[in-house]
C-alpha cells in the first residue's frame, strides 16, 4: 500500500514537471532581441524574455490597452525526510509533522557567494524586485564590468541579478576583444544578451 | 584664471561623456527607409515598429500605449534645421483629427499605470516523501505498539494579487523614462542628420492605415503608414 502511494506521488510529481518543461518550450519563441539605440549597426544583441508576456501568449497582442493576467510559477517544493514517533512526547500527534529534511542544507547554498570581486557578497543573487542579464556567447575568461567597475568574469557571472537602472555593460576579453551594451533593467524582466566581442575601434569607443 | 577654466573644461568633457546616448544612427539617406519623403531639400525618412520589432527594440513594453516610429531626418545642405516633436501628427486616415506624439516621461508613465492594473497569479506546487517509525497506543486497546511506514504529501497553493513585474515600481518608470529617452528623436536645431523613435499614444487597430504628418518650414511632408 505504501508503495502505491510512493508511485502516485511521483507520477504526479513527473506530470506535473513534464508540463512545466512543455509550457517553456512552447513560451520559448517568444524572446527578441535588443537592439542597441545607439549602435543601430550592431545586430540585435539583446534578448529580452517576457516571461510574464509568454504566459498569456498572443493574447498579449490583442489585448495590450486591457488588464493582463500573468500566471506563473511561484516556487516548487519537494521534500523528503524522516520521523521518529513515541508514546512519551506525541501518542496520538501527527505523525507526519516534522520538517526535518536531509535535503534543506542544499537550499541554503548560494552560487552567489563570494563573487564578485569588488561587490557585496550577493549582490548579484537573485531576489526581489531584481532583473536579470544573462550572458550568452562570451568567453568564460572575458572580464564584466559594470558602469566602468569590474564585477567578475562571465564564468562566474553567466547570469546575474541587478537592481531595476541603467547600466554600462563591457565585456573585455584577454586577447583585446571588447563588447559595449547599454542595458536596462526592469524588474523581473530578464535581459539575454547575444554578447559578440570583436577588436575595438576608435568609433565605437563610446556607445 | 587658467585653472579654473581648465577645471570647468574638465567636468563639461566628463559630463558630456556620461550623458546617455541618443537617438539612433541615421542611415546613408533618407530612402534608406520604408517610409520616405521630402520637401524644401528636407528629407525624412520613417519606419514603423511591428510588435515584434518593438519587443526587440525596447525592454519597456511600449506596445502597451504606442504606435512607435523610427524617423530619420536629413537637413537641407549647408542648411539646419530646428527638430521639435510638435511638427509631427499622426493622422488616421481621412479623420478630421491628428495625434501629436507624446514625451518619454509620459509614455513611460503610461506604461506603469497599465502595468500596475495587471493580475499575478502565482502557483506554489509541492510534494513529499517520508518514513516513519515509532511507538503508538492503539486507540481502540488503548496498549501501545510498534508501527512504521512511508508517507507521501502533495500539495499545491494558488496566490492572486496585483502584478509586482516589470514597469509596475517607481524605480522602473525611472528607468524605462530613461531608456525611452535615450532612444527618443532628439530635438532642436541640427545641421547633420538626425534620427530616433517617436512615441504616438494610439493603440493600433490591426490592417489600419494612417498618415505621418511633418511640417517643415510650413509645407507639410505626408508619408503613409500602414499596421499590419
Amino acid at each position: 500500500m505504501p508503495m502505491k502511494r510512493v508511485t502516485f506521488c511521483l507520477g504526479i510529481l513527473l506530470a506535473f514537471v513534464a508540463s512545466i518543461y512543455a509550457q517553456d518550450s512552447s513560451t520559448a519563441t517568444d524572446n527578441g532581441s535588443i537592439a542597441s539605440a545607439s549602435n543601430a549597426s550592431q545586430t540585435k544583441t539583446q534578448t529580452q524574455d517576457h516571461e510574464a508576456a509568454a504566459a498569456s501568449g498572443n493574447q498579449n497582442d490583442q489585448q495590450s490597452s486591457g488588464q493582463e493576467t500573468h500566471v506563473r510559477l511561484g516556487g516548487f517544493v519537494v521534500s523528503a525526510g524522516y520521523a521518529h514517533f513515541s508514546p512519551g512526547i506525541c501518542p496520538y500527534g501527527y505523525p507526519y509533522f516534522p520538517y526535518y529534511s536531509p535535503f534543506s542544507a542544499a537550499l541554503w547554498w548560494d552560487p552567489f557567494w563570494g563573487f564578485p570581486v569588488g561587490y557585496p557578497a550577493g549582490y548579484f543573487s537573485p531576489g526581489d524586485g531584481k532583473g536579470e542579464v544573462k550572458l550568452n556567447d562570451a568567453p568564460k575568461n572575458a572580464s564584466v564590468y559594470l558602469n566602468g567597475g569590474f564585477a567578475g568574469t562571465v564564468e562566474h557571472l553567466k547570469s546575474f541579478w541587478l537592481d531595476p537602472g541603467v547600466y554600462d555593460l563591457v565585456l573585455s576579453a584577454p586577447d583585446g576583444r571588447e563588447y559595449q551594451q547599454r542595458v536596462y533593467v526592469l524588474t523581473g524582466k530578464t535581459l539575454k544578451i547575444e554578447a559578440k566581442l570583436a577588436k575595438p575601434s576608435i568609433d565605437t569607443e563610446r556607445m | 584664471m587658467n585653472k579654473i577654466i581648465s577645471t570647468f573644461a574638465v567636468l563639461l568633457f566628463v559630463s558630456t561623456a556620461l550623458a546617455g546616448p541618443k537617438g539612433t544612427v541615421p542611415r546613408s539617406s533618407a530612402d534608406q527607409y520604408p517610409l520616405h519623403a521630402q520637401d524644401s531639400g528636407v528629407s525624412l525618412g520613417a519606419k514603423l515598429l511591428s510588435r515584434a520589432e518593438a519587443r526587440k527594440t525596447f525592454v519597456s513594453d511600449v506596445n502597451r500605449c504606442c504606435i512607435v516610429l523610427e524617423i530619420a531626418l536629413y537637413p537641407a545642405q549647408a542648411g539646419s534645421l530646428n527638430v521639435s516633436l510638435n511638427d509631427f501628427a499622426l493622422r488616421s486616415r481621412n479623420a478630421a483629427s491628428a495625434t501629436k506624439p507624446s514625451s518619454a516621461k509620459i509614455v513611460a508613465a503610461s506604461i506603469q499605470q497599465k502595468a500596475a492594473g495587471d493580475r499575478d497569479v502565482a502557483v506554489y506546487p509541492s510534494t513529499g516523501v517520508g518514513y516513519e517509525s515509532g511507538t503508538a497506543y492503539d486507540p481502540v486497546t488503548g496498549t501501545p505498539r510498534r508501527a512504521s511506514g512511508v508517507y507521501t504529501q502533495a500539495g499545491v497553493g494558488v496566490a492572486v494579487g496585483g502584478s509586482n513585474g516589470p514597469g509596475v515600481s517607481d524605480k522602473d518608470r525611472s528607468v524605462m523614462e530613461t531608456e525611452l529617452t535615450e532612444k527618443a528623436l532628439s530635438e532642436g536645431a541640427t545641421a547633420a542628420a538626425v534620427a530616433g523613435y517617436i512615441y504616438f499614444p494610439v493603440m493600433p487597430k490591426k490592417k489600419s492605415d494612417y498618415q505621418l504628418e511633418y511640417v517643415v518650414e510650413g509645407k507639410k511632408l505626408i508619408v503613409p503608414v500602414h499596421v499590419e
